[in-house]
């Protein structure tokens, strides 16, 4: 595409909608389409996050009546007949709670709501390439997340095995006592899985077509470039999850047994369809697809914090093309270390040893972009609003979780702290740490830009210190347990007389868990009250020099008026050619006919 | 904007994992358990080598983090740097990474060849371990060294070793995916339904129970076979803990924060045995055992899944081998499940 005239299909605007249906319910807009996964997520977000407190209660107080709940729910869902949790209701809070937190909350959080809204504005396009598409992909969305909740009020509850769904524990009747709790789930993330493959195919074909005249590839916003190599592990490895997905439930559903070996007795009877398979086959075909989910989950977090980061240092980013190249090589090394979850599967130990190499080199990568923010923030002005501070802290954060991955890329290492709190305290160190704690700051930046409002700048910080503060006292001492051999998915260790000494970790955890959680009330306040009655917010209140600044508020359907062209990176902050101001946005012709980077 | 003094700063953005930090390094060498092998010790060795690295890596990042925000707060008449990055310092931060995690590399591959790759080869004990929902089952090939005949040895829940001696495990499951772990002995494997997995270790020191101080030790095969030990007699009871740690908040008995203590049972006979024969001397040890965690999500009682490992000297577990009961519950679990449909286990070596 040529760098003056401006494409036909960029300039393009569908008709605005002028009936409630169209305008809010199916919507071709993809301003709106991004805010319905924002508030159906948001909602996820709070079920997800109640049902790990349920979790952590019975931890901590092991076959104690749940306060309030336990008594109004006693005999049904996850509760027994006293209200305290079941042992088939923990498992299935443990399951639903990774699963919901997994694949309703992170990813159409971070690529439904936050990719949609900005990808156009970031390109300098009207929409996204295909708006059917777009609607398509969050009407599948929402009845999956409809199944799922279907789940818990089948007979014998929802899925209990795990949100990775081992077989033959997911697989073979009797060996759990939930039946279409489980294929109901199977068929949500098939669904899930449909809504992210054209979802990525979507973002693909936007940011490569429909760039704005002047935009190259790098004069990208971080965020565009990090939504890109996620729309590339979308497109590419969630067919493996339908995949496996899909044989899964044939084997339950038909009785198939693509994952069951001949011979399984469970309990006294030989399970009816068995001979052939192989479960190993499914944590393969799994974890081809989820390790690459993990890279979904956390590389729009990056974008988000290096676009920040940069605003808010009022300096271009540290090492841009550096940055690019480590998104790519993560894209690469992320697809060929999927072993490393199965170190201690019964995987051939040769194979183990490729997978520990790669596995190990992937935190490269990771190091170099660290290294880059930290370069970003070096020798700034910094301005610590609160976006800023959720930014930083995301840094902090992935670096505790990053370096705790070391441990477990280091195979020999893994047999001991696979399976145990050490891992949990990994994952959670970096989907929440980091990634949630970067949604946060996504969203008190993006706020003004999405909702014509701001918000209350007071309740941000005193949200940002009290998560800061409970989320590190909650998962930090995760890692003592795990280094006692603290096995995960327990529903009480006091069994145990190794893990006796861990009990009182147990409830500090949780006590911290539940201030961490009801410190989210204040962030839930802050953002629905002012997208209601918020005080107006200008165009660009943070001087922040991307394309979707350089449009007014509340952002008309035709995003920009005339399409516009760009003519320098997208974090000329503190340029010489912004003089006297400290920044200048991307589609300002060049001043002093200085040459653009 | 708000001004925020460098201390209060601070306190947020290091305070609470310094302290989760310092508790580490301070309670490190109490939540590990300790290792009982030698390759337990060298994957403790490996672990600790990398924490060295780890930590270091820690401070110095998050110091430079820390110490960013506040010395380059905007303040009036700041300008910030206009760089675009340096390629010189793009690649030294590159590189060094590079080389230590090439380190790690290497150190990983030698230990895991180790530990994966060679399993023991001189007539070391062999156990076959059949998980299922919810317990172990273990079964020794007997006097004729051959399993799948009827003189083997069949045990469920409790297994014994001998100290001292290689014991190699081939492990398999009858029904779903389980995880025989031995925290102990750092051996973690996945029991897997029609795979025939093999682990193996050996213990040098045997567990036993110190009556005066009520805690578990760890003695030797010298040590054990110098000091009376109570073979039989006494009874493992517990209580809430009446000792609260500095971060436990209820009282023990909610939190199920248990203290152990063996007493005498009131049911049982006193045996006290010193170098291998009885004695009529007070007991110093009561013996003890290793226990058996089951570490893969497996079912609704997977909490429950626990064994026991006996550790005794070479006499005494042969005795305990040949005191099994014949059980043909027990039994049919053996032919009717491992023998029958898979035949070909008994014969790997």
């Amino acid at each position: 595409m040529s760098a003056e005239t401006v494409n036909a299909v960029v300039d393009y605007i569908h008709p605005e909608p002028t009936d409630f249906f169209h305008k809010y319910v199916w919507s071709y807009d993809h301003k709106i389409v991004s805010k319905q996964y924002l508030w159906t997520s948001l909602m996820f977000l709070v079920l997800g996050g109640s049902l790990a407190m349920l979790l952590r209660w019975q931890i901590a107080y092991p076959n104690q009546p749940v306060p309030v709940w336990g008594h109004l729910l006693k005999g049904i869902f996850v509760f027994d007949s006293t209200g305290a949790i079941s042992s088939d209701g923990y498992l299935q809070l443990a399951t639903m709670h990774g699963l919901i937190m997994v694949f309703f909350v992170i990813i159409p959080l971070i690529v439904g709501a936050f990719g949609n809204f900005l990808i156009p504005l970031h390109i300098g396009a009207r929409d996204v390439a295909f708006p059917f598409l777009n609607a398509l992909s969050y009407w599948l969305y929402l009845p999956a997340g409809l199944f799922m909740l279907a789940s818990f009020f089948m007979a014998k509850g929802a899925g209990e095995a795990g949100w990775t769904s081992y077989p033959p524990l997911s697989d073979v009747a009797g060996a759990v006592a939930p039946v279409w709790g489980m294929n109901f789930v199977l068929i949500a993330l098939f669904l899930a899985g449909f809504s992210s493959i054209l979802g990525g195919l979507n973002f693909l074909a936007t940011i490569i077509r429909m760039r704005a005249p002047g935009m190259t590839w790098s004069r990208l916003p971080l965020t565009t470039w990090a939504q890109f190599i996620t729309a590339i592990f979308q497109v590419l490895a969630t067919p493996m999850l339908a995949a496996g997905g899909a044989m899964l439930f044939f084997d339950r559903v038909f009785h198939t047994s693509f994952f069951l070996p001949h011979g399984l007795v469970i309990g006294q009877e030989a399970a009816a369809n068995t001979g052939g398979g192989f479960p190993l086959l499914f944590q393969h075909i799994f974890w081809f697809y989820a390790h690459p989910a993990v890279y979904i989950l956390i590389l729009p977090s990056m974008g988000f914090a290096s676009d920040i980061l940069a605003a808010f240092s009022r300096k271009p980013v540290f090492g841009y093309r550096a940055m690019i190249i480590s998104m790519i090589s993560i894209m690469g090394l992320g697809f060929i270390v999927w072993g490393h979850h199965m170190f201690v599967s019964g995987l051939n130990p040769i194979m183990g040893m490729a997978f520990m190499v790669s596995t190990v080199f992937i935190a490269l990568p990771s190091g170099v972009k660290v290294f880059n923010w930290m370069g970003t923030l070096w020798g700034g002005a910094i301005r610590l609003e609160p976006p800023m501070l959720y930014a930083i802290s995301f840094v902090s954060m992935f670096i505790v979780g990053g370096l705790s991955g070391i441990f477990m890329a280091a195979s020999p290492v893994d047999i001991y702290i696979h399976d145990t709190y050490y891992i949990i305290a990994h994952f959670h160190y970096i989907v929440f740490g980091a990634t949630l704690f970067a949604v946060f700051a996504a969203a008190t930046y993006w706020f003004p830009k999405m909702f014509g409002r701001q918000m209350n700048a007071k309740l941000s910080y005193l949200h940002w210190g009290l998560s800061f503060l409970f989320f590190n006292l909650a998962f930090f001492p995760m890692h003592f347990l795990g280094e006692a051999g603290h096995m995960r998915r327990l529903m009480t260790s006091t069994g145990y007389e190794f893990l006796n000494p861990m009990a009182p970790w147990n409830e500090f955890i949780t006590l911290s868990a539940f201030a961490l959680g009801l410190s989210q009330i204040l962030f839930a306040y802050n953002f629905i009250y002012s997208v209601f009655f918020g005080p107006k917010a200008e165009a660009n209140p943070w001087e922040a020099a991307t394309l979707e600044w350089t449009i007014p508020v509340p952002v008309p359907h035709y995003n920009f008026k005339v399409i516009p062209t760009v003519y320098r990176g997208p974090h000329e902050y503190s340029s010489p050619e912004a003089a006297p101001a400290d920044w200048i946005a991307q589609n300002v012709p060049p001043i002093r006919g200085k040459a653009a980077h | 904007m708000k001004r925020f003094p460098a201390w209060s700063l601070f306190l947020a953005c290091m305070g609470a994992p310094a302290l989760a930090l310092a508790a580490d390094i301070q309670g490190s060498s109490g939540w590990i358990p300790a290792a009982v092998s030698d390759r337990g010790r060298d994957i403790d060795a490996l672990y600790m080598h990398i924490m060295v690295i780890v930590v270091a890596i820690f401070v110095i990042t998050q110091g430079l983090l820390l110490y960013s925000i506040i010395a380059f707060r905007a303040k009036p008449g700041r300008k910030a740097v206009f760089s675009h990055g340096s390629a010189h310092v793009e690649i030294v931060l590159a590189l060094v990474p590079a080389l230590i995690l090439l380190y790690i590399t290497v150190a990983s591959v030698q230990l895991w060849e180790l530990v994966r790759l060679k399993p023991p080869v001189k007539d070391p004990v062999r156990v076959q371990v059949l998980a299922e929902q919810f317990s172990w089952n273990f079964r020794y090939a007997g006097p004729d060294a051959v399993f799948g005949t009827p003189d083997d040895v069949i045990a469920n829940g409790e297994m014994a070793v001998p100290v001292d001696r290689d014991v190699l495990f081939y492990i398999s499951s009858k029904d779903v995916i389980h995880s025989f772990f031995l925290p102990e002995s750092r051996v973690k494997q996945d029991v897997v339904p029609g795979l025939l997995g093999r682990v193996w270790t050996k213990w040098n020191v045997i567990p036993v129970w110190d009556l005066a101080t009520q805690k578990r030790v760890l003695l030797t095969l010298d040590e054990y076979e110098a000091a009376p030990v109570a073979v039989s007699g006494y009874k493992l009871n517990s209580e809430p803990n009446p000792v609260k740690t500095w971060y436990q908040f209820s009282d023990s008995a909610r939190i199920n924060y248990l203290r152990y203590h063996y007493d005498l049972d009131p049911d049982g006979k006193v045996v006290v045995m010193q170098g291998g024969k009885v004695v009529q001397t007070a007991p110093r040890y009561v013996r003890h055992y290793f226990e058996i965690a089951c570490s893969q999500l497996c079912g609704n009682l997977h909490f429950a899944m626990r064994g026991t490992v006996r550790v005794l000297p070479p006499e005494d577990y042969a005795a305990w081998l040949k005191a099994q009961p014949h059980d043909d519950f027990l039994e049919s679990k053996w032919n009717g499940v491992w023998d029958k449909y898979h035949p070909e286990y008994d014969k790997a070596l």
